[in-house]
This record gives structure tokens, sequence and C-alpha cells, in this order.
């Protein structure tokens, strides 16, 4: 699913070539270590700037392979370092600076409208041979699913809508939203069904068979 | 693992007398702490035994202890935490133990904490294998108090609840009480490491309002050599309408700004400027806001950023942050870890009442 919402942004700044800038990131990154103030305010823009910014959500299985993400597909729920359980997701876009980008991703449970959970950080977008910008692989937004002390439904198996929006420096923007069903993966000793139960209480033992919690509450 | 010595000379940890910090210099004379002993219906107080940080190292050790029988078998209320840090310090942070999963009492040596029976899994420059360094182990141990405070000129940080709030304390339950000390330039242990903690039991006897606590963490973060720039932000909400009572935030030497917005959990937008109740520049000694009242309706939360600016390591070097990157990107990337020099946190400890359900984990 592809959404457009781009604006025009502000008088961009002084755009450099992707092939400079590599070249001035490796210069920077080689050798001992640089000071911060080393860095280039860099740019490298994706297509058209002065179009609409258009943009599809991708989202990261357990092997990290980047999967276009379509609607009413099964998202990996992965196993951060501090616990929990997240989806990782990205976008593919084009008229946008991809160097200097934010990527906004949040979790929405489409009964009531309730936004969950939101994730915000830096991204970066690869450019592609087809003229996309992908989010460069360690760049996706780290999206926390469970557990959720404030789910009014259970959050593995069951579907949700993830919006994902992207901005850079110039104000060029869009917005794409999906309904996916977060998935915990089918090992048999994980807590992940457990910790993504609707009662689950974070510190407390799983329950040997969770009630389903599915459905909109009436 | 390549150490670099810093000029940190260690200090011997028993000090009786004033002692200066550095001859000729304008930094404050180092007076050694003094709590009281709390005994019987008092409250309880917890004293780590005092040990030594070698320069350009880091110490995480993890303490476990049985909450005393002080009510005659019955649960009871804290109203007052006072606790006591030596220089150097990065955090004291009192948990709940919960799901045990690497990091077990039973495997710690015996040790005590003041009057109590304790066991201790000390981390060190073992930070890769050690479970006292391993967050997961702890993930689901809701926080019970926390203090960042390291600085000499005020060694204690005094938490007084607020008016008919308490901390529920039950006979038997164990705490984990996670000590970090860093001996580093910027975050100098001249004066041996040494945490006391008085619990003081609240004197009224009607029931008080129940304090929780919320723990939010950016797990999934990066500050890169090529990008040395960086902010992330997150969310979390409460179960129902709250107040916030105190709040600090939680980095490591990357750390530039940090920053809690109250959240009204129904826009992705940035909150305004109005909304913004806690701010630290600070690293290495970040403010406590222990005065807040910030109501936070139902069905709304915080947001909080994270700003970072990359820099080298200062007792490590780039190929030990390259080892512990999980993504292997070669560019000095700073990832979710807990020792200061090669790891990056993003991390809030907030306390609200009332305690609605559960502690509060946005993880």
């Amino acid at each position: 699913m592809t959404d457009t919402s781009a604006r025009r942004g502000p008088a961009r700044r002084r755009r450099v070539p992707c092939a400079v800038l590599a070249a001035g990131v490796l210069a920077i990154g080689c050798g001992s270590d640089a000071k911060p103030d080393a860095h280039l305010d860099l740019h490298c823009p994706i297509g058209d700037l002065s179009a609409p910014a258009e943009i599809q959500i991708v989202h990261q299985d357990a092997s990290s392979s980047v999967i276009a993400t379509q609607p009413m597909a099964a998202v990996p729920l992965i196993a951060p370092p501090q616990g929990g359980w997240i989806v990782l997701l990205g976008v593919r876009a084009k008229n946008i600076d991809g160097c200097d980008t934010n990527l906004t991703t949040a979790l929405v449970d489409a009964c009531d409208g309730q936004i969950l959970q939101v994730d915000r950080r830096p991204t970066q977008l690869d450019l592609g041979t087809d003229g996309w910008g992908q989010s460069s692989i360690n760049m996706f937004g780290n999206l926390p699913v469970c557990p959720q002390l404030t789910a009014a439904r259970d959050l593995d198996n069951v579907p949700y809508l993830i919006t994902v929006s992207i901005e850079d420096d110039g104000g060029q923007k869009a917005t794409a939203s999906l309904t996916v069903v977060p998935t915990c993966p089918a090992d048999a000793g994980s807590r992940c069904p457990c910790e993504c139960d609707r009662d689950y209480v974070v510190g407390n033992a799983c329950p040997a068979v969770p009630t389903p919690h599915g459905t909109c509450p009436s | 693992m390549t150490l670099r010595f810093s000029t940190l000379a260690l200090a011997p940890i028993a000090l009786s007398t004033l002692v200066q910090l550095g001859c000729g210099s304008s930094q404050p004379p180092f007076t050694p702490w003094v709590l009281d002993d709390l005994h019987g219906t008092g409250g309880f107080s917890l004293r780590v035994p005092e040990f030594e940080v070698p320069a350009g190292h880091e110490s995480q050790n993890c303490y476990f202890v049985k909450v005393p029988d002080i009510a005659g078998g019955q649960d009871f209320w804290v109203d007052e935490v006072l606790s006591a840090i030596n220089p150097g310090s990065h955090h004291v942070n009192v948990f709940r133990v919960k799901t045990i999963i690497a990091l077990d009492p039973a495997n710690g040596k015996p040790t005590t904490l003041g009057d109590y029976d304790a066991t201790v899994v000390e981390g060190a420059d073992d930070y890769k294998t050690n479970p006292c360094w391993g967050s997961a182990n702890w993930a689901d141990w809701p926080l019970v108090a926390n203090s960042q405070q390291a600085n000499i000129d005020e060694l204690k940080t005094d938490w007084k609840l607020p008016t008919g709030v308490a901390i529920r304390f039950t006979p038997g339950e164990m705490l984990m009480v996670q000590t970090h000390y860093v001996n580093s330039e910027d975050q100098p242990t001249k004066f041996g490491a040494k945490v006391g903690i008085n619990f003081y039991q609240r004197a009224q006897t009607d029931t008080p309002v129940e304090m929780g606590s919320l723990f939010a963490t950016q797990q999934n973060i990066r500050i890169c050599q090529s990008k040395p720039n960086a902010k992330f932000s997150g969310t979390c909400k409460f179960p129902g309408a709250v107040t916030i009572a105190a709040a600090n935030g939680h980095f490591h030497k990357r750390g530039k700004q940090f920053d809690i917005f109250a959240w009204d959990g129904a826009s992705t937008a940035h909150p305004d400027a109005t909304s913004q109740f806690y701010e630290s520049d600070n690293w290495n000694d970040p403010p406590m806001k222990t005065d807040l009242s910030v109501a936070s309706p139902a069905n709304a939360g915080i947001w909080w950023d994270c700003v970072y600016q990359w820099a080298p390591p200062s007792d490590f070097s780039c190929d030990d942050v390259n080892a512990k990157d999980p993504l292997k990107a070669n560019d000095c990337c700073y990832t979710f870890g807990g020792i200061t020099d090669v790891g990056e946190h993003c991390n809030v400890f907030l306390y609200y009442y009332p305690k609605v359900e559960s502690d509060v984990f946005c993880l």
C-alpha cells in the first residue's frame, strides 16, 4: 500500500550526491577514532524532491530479511536484548532525502483507534536500482508490541493497525498505514504468546492456557 | 578488549577524615556519608559492603536480599527512601525479583547487606557474559527506587514520597540492589564504592495510596561514527489516570539531552514544549525530579527523547565497540548495553500513583 501526503518544505540546503558523500563517509570512518565534528551535513535526494513523497511499508523477519508488507501479513515478533517483543518496520520511499530523515512508527488498535506505542528514530534510505530508497537494515523502526499493559486485546496473531511516517529535514513527508498480524515465533518454549496475552501482568507467571481475547471488545 | 589505563589513582576505601580532591584543587572536600541505621518498626537499612573499582574499569554488582519482616508478618509501607552513594556511581537501582532467567540469587556469593544475609553476582570486565550485565535477565523486575546521584557536593538522595503515598513491601520478597560504578576520567571513583539505602516505614496507620514505577527503554539504538548525531524517541502509556511523582532519565557517555513529556496518547506528533516535565543534559549526574505532580489522564502516558552525539570510547576502543555491534557494521556504532564506555542506554525511571494493576514496563 502506498500513501502520499507530502508537502513542500522550506528552502533546502546544499545537496551532496550520494557517491560523493559515500566517499566522505568512508574517509571519516577510516583510521583511528575521529571526532564528531568531522561529520558532514549529508543529503542524498531520492527521486524528485519537488514531487510528493511516496512510501511503502516494509518489515524485517527473524533472519533480518526485508519483506514488502502486505495487508494482513503475519509480521514476526522479535525478541530484543532487554526483553519484550517488537516488530521492525521500515519504508521504501522516493521523492525524499534519504540521508536526513526521521522514521515514526506506531501501533494502533483499530477497534478503538487507541495508539498503543510510538517509536521515532533517524533512518537512512539506501537507493535501489528501481529508483526507490529502502530503510537501511540497521535503521528500522523498533516498535514495541508485547507486553502491552494497556492493550484491550491479545497481541499475538491478532490484527492491528500500523502507521509508518517518514519526514526529511526539508519537510518532505509521507505516511502509510496497514493492518497486519503480529505473530510470535513458532518455537514451543517461547514466552511470546504469554507476554502478548491481553491479561499478562509483567513479572507474573504465564497462565497455562491463556484465554483468547482477539475480537474487539463490545 | 583493549584497556587504556587512566591516570586515576586508586584511593583507599576507608576514609575516616576529610579528604581533598587533588592538591590545590578547587573541588569541594569529600566528607564520607553517614546514615542512621534503621531497626524494628522504623524501617530497614541496606549497606553494600565497600569495594574498590580499578581505574579504567567498570563494576556492576547485583545484590539479592529478602525484605525483612518488620510488621509482624504483614505487608508494610515505606514513604521515604534515603540513599547515600560515594562518587563514581553510575546508578543504584532497587528491583523486585520476578522471573529468573540467568541472573539467579542462588548462584550468588554469600554476603551481607547491613543486618541481612544476601548474595551477590559481581560483574566487571566480563560484560559480554556476566548475567548481572545482561538486562534481559531482569526485564520484568519492577523498579522500586533508584538514584544516579554521584555528586561530591551531595552524596545523598532523599526521596520523600507525596503525602499519603507509599511503596508496599511484603516480608520475604526478594529485592535486587544493582550498583554500577564507573572509574573513568569523566566519572571517577576516587573514594571507593560505597552505597547505603534506608527505607523508612510510614508511621501513619491508615492505608496509603500505592506508588508504582514505570521503566521504559529504547532498545534498538545506534550511535555511529559516520552518523554522529542521533535522536531516539519512545512512548509509554499508563493503565489509567495517574499522577507522576518522580522521574529521571538514564543514558551513557554519548548522551547530550534527555527530555520527558506528558503525552496525550492520541497523536504521533511530538508533544509541545509546555508538556515537558523533565530534562537532563548530564549523563554522569542526571537530576532526579522528586517534586513532580504531573496529572496524566486515562489513555495517556509519556513521550521521551534521547539525543546523542558520537564520541570515541575513553577506556576501551572502537574495536571493542564494533565487536559488540550485533550488525557488525564496523562503524564504531554504540548499541544497547550496560557498560558505559562501549554501550548506550535510553531509559526512563519514573514513579507514579496510584499503582494500577501492576508496575509499567515499556521495553
